[in-house]
């Protein structure tokens, strides 16, 4: 027997296909853009891939902001309890996950069980998340990839005080008129980020559960920028636990669940 | 109209289908004494100086916080808070100030919208307190300047109770210091309607104001019960009466019909979810979005009810200490408990709050951060922290306006109650 878990997320969807075992059997992600029919293109890329078709998939669980509109979902949960499920399957030890991704960066902290104690989540504005730093790739005209190894070549992160896409978007253009160089203004920007997120997280600290190497995991699209993980780990104090694929934790945690379901 | 999407609530209380049709028709008589200058009209702050106004039989109260609340339910706001923002107004200050100078600036005089109640008259005079929020003082001088200075304006300066103190154990000055300003305030609303002060009266009213916030406080602790017998839906709209017509008999019939209504719902067990299983009870913290207050019915998909709030513990005095024999004792210690309840957090979160959360078996708690209201909203992250810390009750922190709309996004804040509803599931389970 096989699950699938969908994650529609606002930049990009994801589809993992799991055996009713617990193994993966494949994985996939997809721009979300605008068009529909987007859940079933990003399981159809995943079921090919595992050399399945859609009626060997016993349940679906879908999850993301775009979680009510996939159309075979047998059930929907949301991507709090989803990434919290997926996270905790690849790093038992876990206790606090950020969370970047393309609209929203959130924090949660688990119990001893795994289960969700408590979450927070970004405010409505873009600041601290995927699509910030998707703006300014744009204004700086580098590929969204290149802002995490680029940023490592900088002498020193410029400063860049305001977390608002829209004026760190002038204060990006002030920075390049005034010749700072590129890699700088990087740093800084994912020193911004990381800075914004480290706030989010001490929101949700709680004296009895202590950061430590080993309980504090990264995902989202935006843990592949090692720049914005870098300089969280420099807030944090030592090195996080990063998937290898940081994109796909809310599918997976989606898919384990739809495992409970069969 | 709103372009957000919102949703309007479903009432389970028969007394809060009187609520509307009492407003409206107060308004109804508050525009024929603009006519026939039969009462003087006057602006007062929600929770503030009311009582001092039904003392005089010629005074009519309005509440430009009401208006607001009921400009936003109709969904009516966006424009007048367009006029607002257009004179220069931030979009950062309060909702309520911004719609309600927005309203007086051009909104008054569209002859196409037709407002709640037909419309929040012009008044002859404005009285405020600093109790519930500093920034009234603000508002009404700003009031008071856009009406031309023509409008005599009255205001009280209620302190902040210093940490040293509790609401049982004020110093004598501070009550004397209120007192003299109540006394000044009488004077002043004497000079206007042209009457005597009537102390008997004074008494009276003290005494019907008590009445009122009695029963309503009883009604309060009925809510105690599980299933809970009425959700945040209709608590929040039937604090109007309460707020409005404080010491007056109109206040004193209606809470007890509520008291009533409540009452006999719990007797027979009938709750919220009409027979199905309350899963999660929770706590709405701070003033609700108005325009949306359906956002308590979209709870009881997950089986899940708003079974008090904190506001509505702002608006009935709770501790019950309306002496009418000592009449202006009694209102100094009203206006200062609110001043307490908006600043004294040290003290508010653990004996309101938390008192509450626990009394009520919350499961959890929704906080409202408004943006435009600091007073009501800096401390709710601190807030948030003890109580996860030391009563072990989660909080979801979710930000807009009490009546701007714009500041709304739907999808975004149900996907933060949706998430918070599985948690709580999960960890009521995992506590099983």
């Amino acid at each position: 027997m096989y699950v699938a878990g969908i994650d529609i997320g606002s930049m990009t969807s994801k589809a993992v296909i799991l055996s009713s075992a617990g193994d993966v059997l494949s994985h996939a992600v997809i721009l979300t853009g605008t068009g529909s029919g987007v859940a079933q293109k990003v399981l159809d890329i995943a079921l090919e891939k595992a050399k399945l078709t859609q009626d060997q998939i016993n349940y679906v669980v879908a999850t993301g902001y775009g979680r009510v509109g996939v159309p075979f979902k047998d059930k929907q949960v949301t991507e709090i309890t989803c990434h919290a499920r997926g996270v905790r399957h690849l790093f038992p030890e876990v206790s606090y996950i950020i969370d970047i991704g393309g609209q929203d960066s959130k924090v949660i902290r688990l119990g001893l069980h795994g289960e969700v104690q408590d979450f927070a989540m970004n405010d409505k504005c873009a600041a601290g998340t995927g699509r910030f730093l998707a703006v300014m790739a744009g204004v700086l005209n580098v590929g969204l990839n290149d802002l995490g190894p680029l940023s490592l070549e900088a002498k020193e992160p410029a400063i860049i005080s305001s977390t608002c896409t829209v004026f760190a978007e002038s204060e990006v253009v002030s920075r390049i008129a005034e010749g700072t160089p590129v890699n700088s203004i990087i740093a800084g920007l994912n020193k911004a980020v990381a800075e914004r997120v480290y706030a989010l997280l001490r929101t949700k600290m709680v004296s009895q559960i202590k950061l430590k190497e080993g309980n504090v995991v990264l995902t989202g699209g935006v843990a592949r920028n090692i720049g914005v993980a870098k300089a969280l780990e420099e807030k944090i104090g030592f090195p996080l636990c990063i998937p290898d694929h940081p994109q796909l934790t809310g599918a997976l945690g989606a898919a384990l669940i739809a495992i409970d379901y069969i | 109209m709103s372009q957000v999407k919102t949703d309007k609530s479903k009432k389970s209380i028969e007394a809060t289908k009187l609520v509307y049709p009492m407003v409206k028709e107060y308004y109804a008589e508050a525009n024929k004494v603009v006519q026939d200058h039969s009462k003087k009209l006057c602006y007062v702050t929600g929770a503030g100086l009311v009582d001092l106004c039904w003392v005089y039989d010629n005074v009519l109260p309005l509440f430009p916080e009401n208006f607001n609340a009921a400009c936003a339910a109709k969904q009516m706001t966006p424009p007048l808070l367009e006029i607002a923002e257009g004179a220069g107004y931030a979009r950062e200050l309060c909702g309520y100030f911004r719609n309600h100078t927005g309203y007086l600036l051009e909104g008054k005089d569209k002859e196409d919208v037709t407002y709640p109640g037909g419309g929040l008259p012009i008044p002859d005079f404005l009285i405020a307190d600093s109790g519930s929020c500093y920034f009234h003082l603000k508002w009404w001088r700003e009031t008071e300047r856009i009406l031309g200075y023509k409008v005599p304006c009255y205001l009280i300066d209620v302190p902040y109770i210093a940490p040293r103190m509790t609401l049982d154990e004020l110093e004598a000055h501070y009550l004397d210091y209120t007192v003299k300003q109540i006394k000044g305030a009488l004077e002043f609303i004497g000079r206007i309607t042209g009457r005597e002060l009537d102390k008997d009266r004074l008494r009276e009213v003290v005494r019907l104001s008590g009445e009122a916030s009695a029963l309503f406080e009883e009604m309060q602790n009925l809510r105690k019960a599980v299933p809970s017998p009425m959700g945040s839906e209709d608590a929040l709209s039937c604090l109007m009466p309460l707020v409005q017509w404080a010491g007056t008999q109109q206040a004193v019939d209606f809470a007890r019909a509520l008291r009533d209504e409540v009452k006999a719902r719990v007797d027979a067990g009938k709750g919220v979810l009409q027979g199905k299983e309350e899963k999660l009870r929770l706590l709405f913290d701070n003033i609700p979005p108005w325009y949306t207050l359906g956002f308590f019915n979209y709870l009881h998909k997950f089986n899940a009810v708003s079974v008090i709030e904190s506001y509505t513990y702002y608006f009935h005095y709770s501790r019950g200490r309306m002496d009418p024999d000592k009449p202006y004792e009694s209102l100094a210690r009203k206006y200062l408990y609110g001043c307490w309840f908006m600043t004294s957090v040290r003290e508010t979160v653990h004996s309101l709050i938390a008192k509450k959360a626990i009394d009520y078996k919350v499961d959890g708690i929704i906080s409202y951060a408004l943006y435009g209201c600091k007073i009501a909203t800096g401390f709710l992250p601190y807030q948030a922290k003890i109580m996860q810390e030391q009563y072990g009750i989660p909080t979801l922190l979710l930000e807009g306006d009490m009546v701007d709309p714009r500041d709304y996004a739907d999808g975004p804040v149900k996907n933060r109650v949706d998430a918070f509803m599985e948690m709580l599931l999960e960890r009521k389970k995992q506590k099983s």
